[in-house]
């Protein structure tokens, strides 16, 4: 049986995004995790004496421009080399964007597919390998056209770099439908680009592996490259685990926990619970969400309540909060009629006025003025997305400010 | 809610002080004045009601008097559901219990209390000098913000700037402008330190190529400066090369001119001059040994010619050499032989002296025996002396025994004459078990003797003023009841001794008195009440009969009258202190004198008493036979000295009881053995002890016999034993001789007597021994002589042979044989050596011939190597030549290798063109060039070095570039601050929102309801100073504002422009209209001022009692105060609108 195993968008030296990164002891646990996810998959390759290891694009970062990158990647592409293993690599969007990809001397187990593509035979097997590279940081139209035709009588794996049919309104990346690559003729294709693995078909198989380490919460859950087994010219499939760190989001109801002794020991059972099914380490967003009669009191105490968080979090030796989001519905009975309602609804009516929000929006831009102009950028797309942010800070102060004061009454 | 009833139970210093408020009556207000002095209680009353409502404190500051465990305060509410009546407990749990005593929750309180805590009960509800103070004060220093004191009473709530400070606070830390605290700075300053420490120790794409194309450079630099320097180096070298090879050259031109005259010598020679000389040498010494061996063969041959030789002689000295052996034995044999015969006769007569001390004079050979017979003799012979051992041993034994038997027989009989008593002593001691009853019987002695001691001692005590006691005294009452009796005669004297003093003091101060009196009296003229009274009697009497009759005459009287009483009241009134001090006197003197008869009665009925006890005691000591009378305390000490003496006496009875069984039993023991044991006085111990020692002496004496007659009786059957075992030895004996006797007589055939032989087997041994030596010496000496004769026949045989005469003794023939044999073979080898020098000779000039032949041959052939002119026939010719021509090609080789040199060190193919090269120069001439170009060349090798330097930085730099992740981390690290910043901005922006919104949000309530608490305030204001301020406005200032005060004229007057009075009193009123607000919210609850009125004038203080009052309509108010005056203004202005309550 040969194995060939199958990974794409390592994204390597790309930064974990959270704040959970702030605790120490959490960044003694986990660092340069995506470094971690590649020395796990040239473990499995070096174990499993795969016959070949299959990159399919963004292998580097478009940010992480350090030659220090390449020359970690050389050392593990090295240690392959020491095995014979060949390693055959497409470049994808970041990697025609970075500099560094066109700086690395590769070893030579190393194939590296030009924009031209091209074909290479894995010595000793009848499998063919083909691939097309990204010439440049966009490639808006297919790259099929690029490949030869697949060999008779035997085993042809396609890498191919791509968004497939795209999303709307985004730029896509060497575009072509699921049914334009099943006439191809390949047996296998090997594609990377959206970091959420997914198998399109069988016959042939059409996958994509998924990124190896999730940075930021939107990459959440356990990741993996993909492992072919081939036997008597058929393929079958298996999931290789390669994240370091797994990002998760877990939402607690608190509506029937009435008092904080139960509140925390729903925590604790949480945190206990997904310790017990999660991988080694996780870093969690959570969020209280339901309609408590507490409220006011959660909402006044969410500082106390975010820490004690943290903190039973980090005696499970496993689970790091990245943030605590309070998504709680206010009580319906509110027929008091006291001070503080009175205010919660002058608050209501002040913030809808084009002054306030006005003068909101000046403070929100000013204090944005303080963070560094990618993060504005991401942030702030557009001038809809500040009034959309300020309403939205608004929003929850004022909720913020009324729990407090309904606090300080009781 | 109003408070109708409290009642302090247990609180301070009260206990059970209580207050009724009573009901609130239609349409009067419900104001209460609390009225009491200084340290009165007043503040305690307004904390027991607070307690009341909000329960005592863990540190209770009221519990000086009673305990914090007993407080208690209770009293009645009247709620709108109805009343209340509550009683306060100092318990953690349940402390509010109703009148039935059930537990009430706090909430059935707290449902009344609008939401207030105790401490905004206190601040907002209780007035006090220090609170209006401070109030009146912030309003003064616009420190309090006047928008939140209206808001913040109106709301009903404590005040929300905490609130919005803390968030304010909050806020601040996150992000403050130019603030280098702020977390976003320090986020900031963190960036900007990890972004520089990326800075520092990245390497950038861009950076990474530009170290790659320095390395590239550096290496291109480094190849041409390296292909400079070579060629340099190649020029120098070149120089170098001429300066050698000039004066090489010079010295091939003198090699060439060397070379000319010997042009056309051989170029080549086999031969060296000293192979030529080595050849003349040869050729002399051949000619010298030709003539010298040509003499000796002359010699040589006159010697060989004188030799005469024998052959038949020569086959002699082997046959003597085969008689060599036969002749040594001759020789030895010659010496030995008498004395071997000598041995062989000696030890023949050994045998027969051996042979004769057996007492056998025959053949000694008969004697000697195998040594298996030896061995059988020696064994009967053993087996003989064994027996007459054992029999020896058992004789002794017997004779032993014999003794042993007698001394056991004395011994017994002796034993048997000291046969001792009976056993009866021993059965006495047994049927009394004497080992249990001893120490009982000693026990029971020491308890009786020790009580009887006892008794004897308390009699001995009883003895008392010369009078002792020997029976015990009779006992008519108990010694408590005498103690008792003496006793209460010791108080009753006490207290008769203090009754005296006490009448003897008063006794004393009423003559004081007396004395004072008649001192006042003898001062002067004291118109003393009496006559007063008497004069007023008679001027009312007067007073009537006039106005009856109103006439002149009952007018003078009554004037005259009139005149007289204000006259003695004139002088009363000069008089009033002496007839004041006077009444006193008198009245002290009154109350001395009546308490001194009171103390005299009571003196008496104390004595009365005493005598009657004293009687009592001495009727008692009488009946106990006491001859004398004691004092009652001495008395009762005696009386308990009787009753100890009576329990030593119960003790002793007892005690006699307890032991009368073993006394019995041992008294029965005395008599039983007194009939054996005869003692003087025989007491218990010493009767024991004495028949224990007989008994155990008469049980030893009886073990003794026993044991001796045992021993008896065992060696009389010993000795029976031993008898019969003497005679079966006896028999053994005789059997053994026997068998050693035919033994003897069978082995050696009768010849020895078996009783010597018995003594020693040695003859018989030795015998044996020289048998055997004998027989030796014998053959030794047949062998010698037959070697003798042998040898002697030969001899003669060879002489013969070579005509020698025989002589007698062989061996001198022998030697002449050996003579003879010599001769013949010394003149055999002198032949053959002769002969063969000869030989040698002849060879050697055959030799030396042929040598001189040979020179003479190669000499002609080498001379044909030189050309005709040089001669060469001879050796020595041949010598001179050779020399010259090895000189020819030296000269010709060096020239060969000078020019080899020079077009070596000119790398140049042949000497022509390396002539060519060299024409022209000079030595100094190079010197110049080799300097200028090794000047170059040191310039270009600091370049060069350079060149390799910056090569080997760059190839360092560029593998400096390694995998490690410290970018990677730190990258992260910038990741995470940016986040971190991002989060605190946004956090920021909802706090700061949040607070702008709530600030807003506040003002505008304050707006919407500040009108209505203006106009309160305001009408209060201006009731309160009784009109001198007509209005209130308020003022921004910044973000807060400040309160104004407008006075009938118009004129505005800020807070801190008015008297401390007015302040306060506008603080006042800002309270007041604060309880407005929160009585019309419904919040309706008691209102309590302490004496806050101090700083106000009379008007104001009227004013005050009038809002107070009309607080009290809205609904309670209580006035806490020590000033009468502010009490009578209140009843003046409120009349019966106020009730005062006193404490």
């Amino acid at each position: 049986m040969i194995r060939i195993l199958h990974t794409a968008d390592l994204h390597l030296d790309s930064p974990l995004k959270s704040l959970a990164l702030r605790d120490e002891s959490m960044r003694d646990v986990v660092q340069t995790a995506t470094r971690a996810a590649l020395v796990r998959i040239v473990d499995t390759a070096l174990s499993e004496r795969v016959a070949a290891l299959l990159i399919a694009g963004d292998l580097f970062d478009g940010a992480a421009r350090s030659a220090k990158t390449a020359a970690f990647l050389v050392t593990q592409f090295d240690r392959l080399a020491d095995a014979d293993i060949p390693v055959f690599y497409i470049k994808g969007n970041h990697d025609a964007e970075n500099p560094i990809t066109g700086e690395v001397a590769l070893p030579t187990n190393v194939h590296v597919f030009d924009g031209r593509g091209g074909k290479v035979q894995l010595p000793g097997t009848n499998i063919w390998v083909h691939g097309v590279s990204f010439s440049g940081r966009h490639a808006p139209d297919s790259l099929l056209d690029k490949f030869s035709a697949p060999i008779p009588d035997a085993i042809n794996i396609g890498m191919l770099h791509t968004s497939l049919g795209g999303a709307a309104g985004h730029d896509t990346y060497a575009p072509c439908s699921e049914a334009d690559l099943q006439n191809m003729g390949f047996d296998y294709w090997a594609l990377g680009h959206i970091h959420k693995r997914k198998v399109y078909g069988s016959a042939p198989w059409i996958v994509m592996p998924g990124i190896p380490q999730g940075r930021d919460i939107g990459e959440s859950g356990p990741q993996s490259a993909t492992m072919l087994q081939i036997e008597n010219g058929e393929i079958t499939l298996s999931e290789v685990p390669t994240s370091a760190v797994t990002f998760l989001s877990h939402a607690i109801d608190v509506s029937t926990l009435t008092a904080d002794d139960l509140l925390r020991d729903a925590l604790r059972q949480t945190f206990r619970d997904l310790g017990n099914t999660a991988g080694e380490t996780v870093i969690l967003r959570l969020s209280f969400s339901g309609q408590s009669e507490r409220h006011w009191h959660i909402l006044r105490d969410r500082a106390l309540w975010e820490e004690t968080a943290r903190e039973l979090a980090r005696e499970t030796g496993k689970l790091w909060i990245d943030k605590v989001s309070f998504d709680l519905n206010a009580p319906t009975s509110s027929d008091s009629n006291n001070a503080t309602d009175e205010l919660a609804q002058i608050m209501d009516a002040i913030r809808n006025e084009p002054g306030f929000s006005g003068e909101i929006a000046g403070m929100l831009d000013t204090i944005l003025s303080e963070l560094p102009a990618h993060l504005r950028a991401d942030l702030l797309p557009d001038q809809d997305a500040m009034h959309a942010l300020a309403s939205d800070l608004t929003g929850r102060g004022a909720a913020q400010m009324i729990a407090l004061m309904k606090g300080a009454t009781d | 809610m109003r408070l109708r009833k409290l009642s302090l139970d247990l609180f301070g210093h009260f206990a059970g002080k209580s207050y009724d408020f009573g009901t609130a009556g239609e349409g009067k207000p419900d104001f209460h004045i609390v009225y009491g002095p200084n340290e009165a209680g007043k503040t305690t009353t307004m904390e027991a009601y607070l307690r009341l409502l909000y329960g005592f404190d863990t540190r209770e500051a009221y519990d000086f008097q009673h305990q914090r465990k007993n407080l208690r305060v209770s009293g009645v509410l009247e709620t709108t559901q109805g009343d209340l009546a509550l009683t306060r407990l100092p318990t953690r749990a349940a402390s509010l219990v109703d009148d039935s005593g059930t537990a009430l929750p706090d909430a059935a309180i707290a449902a009344q209390l609008g939401g207030l805590s105790a401490d905004d009960y206190r601040s907002l509800l209780c007035l006090d000098d220090d609170t209006i103070e401070k109030g009146g004060e912030e309003i003064a220093n616009s420190k309090g913000d006047i928008g939140r004191l209206l808001f913040s009473a109106a709301a009903g709530v404590s005040d929300l700037t905490t609130v919005l400070d803390g968030v304010d606070a909050d806020a601040n830390a996150l992000y403050l402008k130019r603030s280098s605290k702020s977390e976003m700075a320090q986020l900031k300053k963190e960036l900007a330190d990890v972004t520089a420490q990326i800075k520092a120790h990245d390497v950038p794409a861009s950076a990474y190529r530009k170290l790659r194309q320095t390395l590239a450079a550096a290496t291109a630099q480094e190849t041409e400066i390296g292909e400079e320097r070579s060629a340099l180096i190649a020029q120098l070298a070149e120089i170098k090369a001429k300066q050698t090879a000039l004066p090489l050259l010079q010295k091939l031109d003198q090699v060439e001119a060397q070379l000319a005259p010997l042009a056309d010598y051989p170029a080549t020679l086999d031969v060296a001059p000293e192979d030529l000389v080595q050849m003349l040498t040869k050729q002399r010494q051949a000619e010298a040994d030709i003539s010298r061996l040509t003499g000796e063969m002359k010699t040589l041959t006159a010697e060989l010619e004188q030799i005469v030789r024998h052959p038949d002689q020569l086959n002699l000295e082997s046959d003597l050499a085969d008689l060599d052996g036969a002749r040594s034995r001759f020789a030895t044999a010659q010496l030995d032989l008498p004395r071997r015969a000598e041995t062989l006769n000696t030890i023949l007569s050994d045998m027969k002296a051996a042979a004769s001390e057996l007492g056998a004079d025959g053949d000694p050979a008969q004697l000697i025996i195998a040594p298996a017979i030896l061995a059988r003799l020696e064994q009967a012979r053993e087996a003989k002396r064994a027996a007459i051992q054992d029999l020896k041993a058992e004789q002794d034994e017997i004779k032993r025994l014999s003794d042993r038997v007698i001394i056991a027989q004395d011994n017994l009989e002796r034993s048997k004459e000291t046969t001792p008593d009976n056993a009866v002593i021993g059965d006495i001691l047994d049927r009394f078990s004497v080992d249990s009853l001893a120490p009982a019987y000693a026990k029971a002695a020491e308890a009786i003797a020790s009580t009887q001691r006892q008794l004897t001692t308390a009699l001995a005590n009883l003895a008392i003023s010369g009078q002792s006691f020997t029976s015990l005294p009779s006992q008519p009452l108990t010694a408590q009841e005498v103690v008792a009796l003496a006793e209460t005669h010791t108080e009753l004297a006490r207290k008769i001794a203090q009754t005296q003093d006490e009448i003897d003091r008063l006794s004393a101060d009423a003559a004081g008195l007396e004395a004072q009196i008649q001192q006042i009296r003898d001062a002067g003229a004291i118109i003393d009440d009496a006559t007063a009274d008497d004069e007023m009697q008679k001027r009312d009497a007067l007073w009537l009969t006039h106005r009856e009759t109103l006439t002149d005459k009952t007018a003078d009287q009554f004037e005259t009258a009139l005149r007289r009483t204000d006259e003695t009241a004139q002088r009363r009134l000069a008089q009033a202190k002496d007839i004041g001090q006077l009444r006193q006197v008198m009245q002290n003197l009154a109350e001395t004198q009546a308490r001194e008869g009171q103390l005299r009665q009571r003196l008496e009925k104390q004595q009365a008493k005493q005598s009657t006890i004293s009687t009592q005691l001495s009727d008692v000591a009488d009946e106990m036979g006491l001859s004398r009378t004691l004092t009652p305390d001495v008395f009762s000490k005696w009386v308990q000295q009787v009753e100890t003496a009576y329990s030593a006496e119960q003790q002793l009875r007892i005690t006699r009881n307890e032991h009368a069984a073993v006394i019995e039993k041992s008294n029965r023991l005395v008599t039983a053995l007194s009939d054996h044991i005869t003692l003087d006085a025989p007491d218990f111990d010493t009767l024991v002890t004495t028949a224990r020692q007989r008994d155990k002496a008469a049980r030893e004496i009886r073990e003794r016999q026993n044991t001796e007659q045992r021993a008896l009786d065992d060696l009389n059957a010993e000795h029976s034993k031993r008898d019969k075992r003497r005679d079966d030895l006896t028999n053994a004996v005789a059997t053994a001789s026997a068998a050693w006797n035919e033994l003897v007589a069978e082995c050696l055939q009768n010849q020895v007597d078996p009783e010597r032989l018995e003594l020693s087997f040695e003859p018989l041994r030795s015998l044996r021994e020289l048998d055997a030596r004998r027989t030796t010496a014998a053959r030794q000496v047949e062998a010698m002589q037959a070697d003798q004769t042998q040898f002697s026949a030969a001899i003669t045989t060879l002489a013969t042979k070579h005509g020698l005469e025989v002589e007698d003794e062989p061996l001198v023939t022998f030697a002449a044989l050996t003579d003879l044999a010599n001769a013949a073979q010394a003149a055999e080898t002198d032949h053959a050596t002769l002969t063969a020098q000869l030989d040698e000779r002849r060879t050697a000039i055959t030799q030396a011939r042929q040598t001189l032949e040979d020179i003479e041959r190669e000499v002609a052939e080498l001379g044909k190597l030189f050309p005709q002119h040089v001669p060469a026939q001879s050796v020595d010719d041949l010598r001179h030549a050779v020399t010259k021509a090895q000189e020819a090609i030296a000269a010709r080789k060096g020239k060969a290798e000078l020019e080899t040199q020079i077009t070596g060190q000119l790398h140049l193919p042949d000497i022509t063109s390396a002539r060519h090269a060299l024409e022209n120069t000079s030595p100094t001439m190079l010197d110049a060039q080799a300097m200028q170009v090794q000047g170059d060349l040191d310039e270009i090798e600091t370049r060069y070095r350079q060149a390799i330097a910056t090569r080997a930085e760059a190839a360092q730099d560029l593998q400096a570039v390694t995998g490690d992740n410290l970018i990677a981390e730190l990258t992260e690290r910038k990741t995470t601050l940016e986040l971190a910043m991002q989060d605190t901005a946004l956090r920021y922006v909802e706090l700061h929102a949040g607070h702008m919104l709530a600030q807003e949000a506040i003002r505008r309530y304050r707006d919407a309801h500040r009108s209505s608490m203006m106009d309160a305030t305001q009408q209060a204001f201006a009731e309160l100073t009784n009109g001198a301020y007509t209005a209130l406005q308020t003022q921004p200032d910044g973000t807060s504002e400040t309160l104004i005060a407008i006075d009938a004229a118009g004129r505005a007057k800020q807070a801190q422009d008015m008297s401390k009075g007015t302040r306060f009193q506008l603080y006042l009123a800002l309270r007041a209209a604060a309880y407005e607000q929160l009585a019309s919210q419904g919040t309706c609850l008691p209102f309590f001022c302490d004496d806050i009125f101090e700083t106000f004038d009379e008007e104001r203080t009227k004013a005050a009692c009038k809002m107070m009052e009309r607080i009290g309509r809205r609904g309670q108010a209580i006035y806490l105060t020590h000033h009468q005056h502010v009490v009578d203004i209140a009843r003046d202005v409120c009349g019966d609108g106020v009730r005062v309550h006193e404490i």
